[in-house]
C-alpha cells in the first residue's frame, strides 16, 4: 500500500485513537505526526509487514510513552473525586462520562495506554503486553490500577495472582 | 460507581474530539516533518549513538531483561484483534464509517438507522452494482451459508456464499418497525454476498444490489465483493445530507434514521423515519422527493408502518398546504402531478393528529433546490 493512501485511509483512526491516548486532539496530531514522519521514512519495509495498522499504532502508543513531559501539570484529585456523585438526574450519565474523561487525566501513562488499549482498541491483554513491551502481569497491573482510580465498577475480576493493592493517591498528567 | 462499558463510551466520546481530517494533507505533512526530524538527527546522532553505546554496556553489566519495543520502532506485534471502530448504537445523522474510492464505481448514501447504515456501489453510469452494509456491534449475526467460502477482509475473517436473510435484516430498524404491522415473512436469497467482522461481534455485508424488492443485479463474484468489502472504512464518522429540516416534530419524536433513493437517471429523494423512544409505537416517515415539473418542484410523503400514506405535493409559489380533514381520511396535498388538480385524500390510521402533521408539514424547511444535493443540509440540523 503507498503511502500516502495508507495515510488517507487511516488518518482519522489513528488520530482518534491517539487523542483517546492523550486526551488531547492537538497533541494527538503531533504524536500521529512525528509517528507517521518516522513511518515514511521506512515504508518500504512497514509497508511490507502482514499487520501494517497495528505496527504503526504500537509506534502511536510507544511515542505516546517516551514523548518529554513539556505539558506536564498536575490536578488536585480531590477536585475530581465525588464529583459524579454530586450531579443530579437526569444528567448523570453525561456528567459521568465527563469526570471519567477528566479522571484520565490523571492516570499514569503506562495506566492509560493500557486501559486505551483494551477498552478503546479491544485488545487482550496478551496483545496489550505486546504492544507495551511489557510482561502480561504489569498489563493487568497497570489496568487494574488504573480502573481503580477511575473507580470503574470490574466485571470479570484479575486473576488472583494480578489484584493489586488500591492505588496511591499521587496525581500526574500527562 | 461507572461501568466498562461506561468507560468504553467515555473513550470513544474522547477520540470523537479528534479533528475531521480526511485529506492527504497530513501525509504531505508527514513527508515534511521527516525532512525535519532528518536534519535533527544529523545533528543528535552521534550523542545519541554514544548514549547507545554505554547504555547498551550498562544493560549488560546489570543483566537487565527488559521487554523490548518500549521506544522507537517496535518489533511485529502479535496477531491482533480489531479496534472498536463503532460502538453502540449507529447515529441517524451521521456516518459511521466511509469508503475508499474503488476504480470504475461511484457510491452513494443508501441509509441510517440505529442498527444499521449503508451505501450503494453504482457504475459511473448510475447503474446500481452492490449495497454495502455496515451493522451496529451484536445487532446482527449472518448464518453461515452451505456453499460458504472463507474469506479474508483487511484481516478480517468472513465468508462468501449465498446468504439467506429476511428484507427486515437487510433494511435496518426502519424498515423492521414497518415489517411489525406488514409481516413479510418472505426470504431474500443473495447469492455471491460476503460477510465478514468488521470488530468482534459486529458485522458488515455486501451483496449484489437489491434495494426493497427490486430484482437483484447479476451476483458479485468473490473477487469483486472482496474489492467492494476492501473499501469500506469503519470509524470515519462523515456528515449525511439531507433536503429538509424539521422544526415542529410531534412531542417525543426522534430522528430515527434515513433512506436515500435514487434510480438511473433521476434526482435522489430523502425518506426521514421519526420514531418514538417507545418501540410499540410506530414510526412516522416523512419522504421528500424532487417533483415533475414547474407545477410540483417537490412533493411530500408522509406515511406510517400501518400502509396508510399522506400524499402531497406542493409549489413553493402556492404558499401554505390545503388541508382536508375527512371523517377517516386525512389529506396533506394540494396539487396532482400535473398541477391540475386536487389529489385522493389517503386514509389514516389516526396514529398522529390532524394538528401534529400539519405543524409538522409548515415547520419543514426545504432545501433551496431539493433536486440539488449541493444545496442540502447538514442532517445533523435537521430536527433544530
Amino acid at each position: 500500500m503507498d503511502f500516502t493512501e495508507f495515510v488517507t485511509d487511516r488518518q482519522h483512526t489513528l488520530l482518534r485513537f491517539a487523542t483517546a491516548l492523550s486526551g488531547d486532539s492537538r497533541r494527538a496530531e503531533e504524536i500521529v505526526a512525528d509517528v507517521l514522519a518516522r513511518a515514511y521514512e521506512q515504508w518500504d519495509r512497514i509497508s511490507r509487514l502482514e499487520q501494517v495498522n497495528a505496527y504503526v499504532r504500537r509506534m502511536i502508543v510507544n511515542e505516546f510513552l517516551s514523548r518529554k513531559r513539556r505539558d506536564h501539570r498536575t490536578i488536585p484529585l480531590a477536585d475530581l473525586t465525588g464529583y459524579a456523585e454530586h450531579v443530579p438526574d437526569p444528567a448523570t450519565g453525561h456528567a459521568q462520562r465527563d469526570a471519567l474523561i477528566a479522571q484520565l487525566a490523571t492516570l499514569t501513562r503506562r495506566q492509560r495506554a493500557a486501559i486505551v488499549l483494551r477498552y478503546y482498541e479491544g485488545l487482550s491483554d496478551t496483545e496489550i503486553a505486546d504492544t507495551l513491551g511489557c510482561a502480561l502481569g504489569t498489563v493487568r497491573s497497570n489496568i487494574s490500577r488504573g480502573l481503580a482510580i477511575l473507580r470503574v465498577e470490574q466485571r470479570e475480576p484479575d486473576p488472583p495472582g494480578d489484584r493489586t493493592r488500591a492505588p496511591m493517591l499521587t496525581v500526574e498528567e500527562h | 460507581m461507572p461501568t466498562e462499558n461506561e468507560l468504553r463510551d467515555a473513550l470513544t466520546a474522547l477520540a470523537d474530539q479528534a479533528p475531521d481530517n480526511c485529506d492527504a494533507s497530513l501525509a504531505e505533512r508527514s513527508r515534511r516533518r521527516n525532512s525535519q526530524l532528518r536534519q535533527r538527527s544529523r545533528i543528535l546522532l552521534p550523542i545519541m549513538a554514544a548514549a547507545t553505546v554505554l547504555a547498551v554496556a550498562a544493560a549488560s553489566l546489570l543483566a537487565v531483561n527488559r521487554p523490548t519495543g518500549t521506544t522507537g520502532q517496535p518489533s511485529l506485534p502479535a496477531a491482533s484483534t480489531a479496534p472498536l471502530l463503532v460502538t453502540g448504537t449507529l447515529p441517524a445523522n451521521r456516518y459511521v464509517f466511509n469508503l475508499a474510492p474503488i476504480p470504475g464505481y461511484t457510491t452513494r448514501n443508501l441509509t441510517t438507522s440505529a442498527t444499521q447504515q449503508s451505501a450503494a456501489v453504482e457504475t459511473s453510469a448510475g447503474h446500481a452494482v452492490a449495497t454495502v452494509a455496515l451493522y451496529a456491534p451484536g445487532s446482527w449475526q449472518p448464518a453461515r451459508p452451505t456453499d460458504a467460502r472463507d474469506v479474508t477482509v483487511n484481516g478480517r475473517s468472513g465468508f462468501y456464499g449465498t446468504l439467506h436473510v429476511s428484507p427486515a435484516e437487510l433494511a435496518g430498524l426502519v424498515f423492521q418497525r414497518m415489517s411489525l404491522t406488514q409481516p413479510d415473512r418472505s426470504e431474500l436469497a443473495l447469492p455471491g454476498a460476503l460477510a465478514w467482522q468488521y470488530q468482534p461481534g459486529a458485522w458488515a455485508l455486501v451483496y449484489a444490489y437489491a434495494e426493497q424488492k427490486m430484482p437483484a443485479t447479476a451476483a458479485l463474484t468473490k473477487q469483486q465483493a472482496i474489492t467492494i468489502a476492501r473499501a469500506l472504512r469503519p470509524g470515519q464518522s462523515r456528515a449525511a445530507r439531507v433536503p429538509a429540516q424539521f422544526s415542529a416534530l410531534p412531542a417525543g419524536l426522534q430522528l430515527q434514521g434515513i433512506t436515500w433513493r435514487s434510480t438511473t437517471g433521476q434526482e435522489p429523494s430523502a425518506l426521514f423515519s421519526f420514531g418514538p423512544s417507545d418501540t410499540t409505537k410506530t414510526t412516522l416517515m416523512v419522504g421528500v422527493n424532487p417533483g415533475t415539473g414547474a407545477h410540483l418542484p417537490h412533493s411530500v410523503t408522509i406515511a406510517t408502518p400501518h400502509g396508510s400514506t399522506f400524499h402531497g405535493g406542493y409549489t413553493a409559489a402556492q404558499g401554505d398546504l390545503e388541508v382536508t380533514d375527512g371523517n377517516a381520511y386525512l389529506s396533506l396535498t394540494s396539487l396532482t402531478d400535473d398541477g391540475t388538480g386536487p389529489r385522493e385524500p389517503q386514509p389514516s390510521d389516526h396514529e398522529y393528529t390532524l394538528a401534529q402533521l400539519t405543524a409538522l408539514v409548515k415547520g419543514m424547511h426545504l432545501a433551496r433546490d431539493v433536486a440539488d444535493v449541493s444545496t442540502w443540509f447538514d442532517a445533523a440540523t435537521a430536527t433544530q
